[in-house]
């Protein structure tokens, strides 16, 4: 009998500990920052009765850096977390990601082109730059969706090969683009690349946001599709699900999502790719679970990562793709050696 | 649901897989598809299955055209289990089970959970319902799989007769479950249900099918009563070996064996 079969059943309590560990992250995170204001002080906000009322200068900070950056980092947390695990149930691998199709290759090369060149500069300033990487990314994902059709159907080892060359190509591209920048373009495109939650304007979470929870919100409604899809498509298929659409509307709303994240925060790496797997881990493959489960997970990682970014080396801010990397990268593979037989491997 | 094939054709690159090949599977009988390696027996189920489709000829499943079906309307009333087994993530295999649940109208989750249980049992594998999938072997991992396919048209019995195409269910079975395999699409049969079998051994063939089709090279080369299919000539003609029939006592049909 296998030790993790009976335990991962209940997941009451996983959603549990991670609703908990989520509330506590959101305090700290409204906590920290340059100006300290403590947590009964925040909770002032909700009503909680305080001897000292936050001054003007304090509600400035919470209402208008601090709690904006805390709602990005959740969903956008929870969105490429979710995108991820939405990816890795179409192709049936646990070891894809979102950035496999090109999106963020995409996006970060018209973001660099953008950068450099200054081209598509007659959109409104404050939007240009999301724009333009949001279409970079839908662009090269639909560009590689399209080099996988084979015969009406979408291939997918045809589709991972694409995606390969295309971050191959973008990457020459970025690679070109900074050579030939100067000091000012080649810094703005490097800080660009590592992301970062703290440079979104009001103007782009307006517009960014309810994308991201459209995506959000659509992806779990695939999930017991999702599901049989993981027999394989022809079982799929013969269990009365429409994989083609399926596929398609899942590949669109994985773009949507990760172009949408980049877009508002640059790319940040290692969320979609380790927040399924770890899930998965706790408890198991149903995305009926696993989807919602990602989510929470997801925003709390990307929450607590952001909070140690800006917090560790306060006043300068770590980029926060550098640190999910440098974090996520070491412990994904003690993940790996640690439970190397029940982690799948297709 | 009978499920009925006129002249079908396939070939991939201009090389035929299947000639014009017409068979009918009928409620209430098992129907074994024989042939060597590459007769195109998997292509035919595929066909039968609308996974393919065909370059020439036509499947029905009871009198309409397989392409008039939604594919929800056909996963109520037709499973099919195909060769290969692609699962690699860890459901346990109660949930690979369930998936097979997935077109079914909901029942209230008790009914829901005796369905399961009944189809896991009458694979043998009852025994392995908390298991991971991944962890099972590939014996175990077939009868899961075909528990699956059992679930998926367990018993609607108000929705009418409904088929199930398996696409060589022994393949990795030992000696005891590739007859319980058969006895159970037997039973399976007898409940309103058309099965398509693709079988290697003739012996299985020839112990538990109503019909049978012996394809060689892409064509139908007999069809009828395994008894008059597969007659020792034939066998030792397409296959190449030595062939003879013995009268088992007790058996009511004959027992193929191949001399060295």
């Amino acid at each position: 009998m296998h030790p993790d079969s009976s335990d991962r059943r209940r997941p009451l309590w996983f959603y549990l500990a991670l609703a908990l560990a989520l509330a506590a992250a959101i305090c700290a995170a409204l906590v920290s920052g340059p100006v300290a204001i403590s947590p009964s002080r925040v909770a002032s906000l909700l009503g909680w009765p305080v001897d000292a009322p936050l001054d003007a200068f304090e509600r400035t900070a919470l209402l208008q850096i601090r709690l904006p950056r805390v709602m990005l980092a959740l969903v956008v947390g929870a969105a490429l977390a979710v995108a991820g695990a939405g990816m890795q149930g179409i192709v049936r691998n646990p070891l894809a990601d979102p950035g496999l199709i090109g999106v963020s290759a995409g996006a970060a090369l018209a973001a660099a082109a953008f950068i450099v060149l200054g081209v598509g500069a007659t959109l409104p300033p404050a939007l240009t730059l999301p724009v333009v990487s949001f279409a970079g990314g839908a662009v090269a994902a639909w560009a590689v969706l399209r080099l996988s059709l084979v015969d009406g159907r979408t291939r997918v080892a045809t589709m991972l090969l694409a995606g390969l060359a295309l971050n191959a190509v973008a990457g020459a591209g970025i690679a070109l683009l900074s050579y030939v920048a100067d000091d000012f373009a080649l810094r703005a495109v490097t800080l660009w690349m590592f992301g970062s939650l703290g440079r979104a304007s009001a103007a782009e979470l307006t517009v960014g946001m309810p994308l991201l929870l459209v995506a959000m919100l659509a992806i779990p409604l695939h999930a017991r599709s999702l599901n049989a899809l993981l027999l394989g498509e022809a079982e799929a298929q013969h269990l009365g699900v429409d994989v083609e659409s399926l596929k398609r509307r899942m590949i669109a709303l994985v773009v949507l999502a990760v172009a949408a994240a980049v877009a508002l925060a640059g790319s940040i790496g290692f969320i979609g790719l380790i927040v399924p797997q770890l899930v998965r881990l706790w408890i198991g493959p149903d995305h009926r679970r696993l989807l919602p489960a990602s989510m929470l997970l997801g925003a709390l990682l990307l929450l607590l990562a952001d909070t140690a970014a800006r917090s560790l080396f306060a006043p300068a801010e770590l980029p926060i793709g550098v640190l999910t990397a440098l974090i996520g990268g070491p412990f994904f593979i003690a993940l790996l050696l640690r439970y190397r037989d029940r982690v799948e491997m297709s | 649901m009978s499920i009925l094939a006129r002249d079908l054709s396939y070939a991939i690159d201009g090389r035929p897989l299947l000639a014009q090949v017409s068979v009918r599977a009928q409620t209430g009988k098992l129907h074994a598809v024989l042939g060597p390696n590459g007769a195109g027996k998997s292509t035919l189920l595929k066909l039968l299955s609308g996974e393919l489709r065909p370059d020439a000829g036509q499947v029905e499943c009871a009198g309409r055209p397989l392409r008039a079906w939604t594919p929800r309307e056909l996963a109520r009333l037709r499973a099919v289990l195909p060769q290969r087994d692609q699962l690699s993530f860890g459901f346990t295999v109660a949930e690979v089970v369930h998936l097979g649940r997935l077109p079914c109208p909901d029942l209230p989750p008790e009914q829901e959970r005796a369905i399961i249980d009944a189809a896991l049992a009458r694979t043998g594998v009852g025994h392995l319902r908390e298991r991971r999938y991944p962890s099972l072997s590939g014996g175990e991992r077939a009868r899961v799989q075909l528990a699956r396919v059992l679930a998926q048209i367990w018993n609607p019995v108000e929705l009418g007769p409904r088929a199930l195409l398996l696409d060589e269910p022994t393949a990795s079975l030992d000696l005891a479950h590739q007859h319980r395999c058969l006895r159970v699409a037997r039973e399976v049969a007898t409940e309103g249900v058309a099965v398509v079998v693709v079988l290697h051994d003739p012996n299985l063939a020839m112990s538990y099918a109503d019909e049978a089709t012996l394809l060689c090279c892409g064509e139908a080369i007999a069809q009828g009563t395994p008894e008059s299919v597969l007659t020792p000539e034939r066998l030792a003609n397409i296959y190449g070996v030595n062939v003879e029939l013995l009268r088992v006592a007790g058996a009511s049909r004959p027992y193929i064996a191949v001399r060295p």
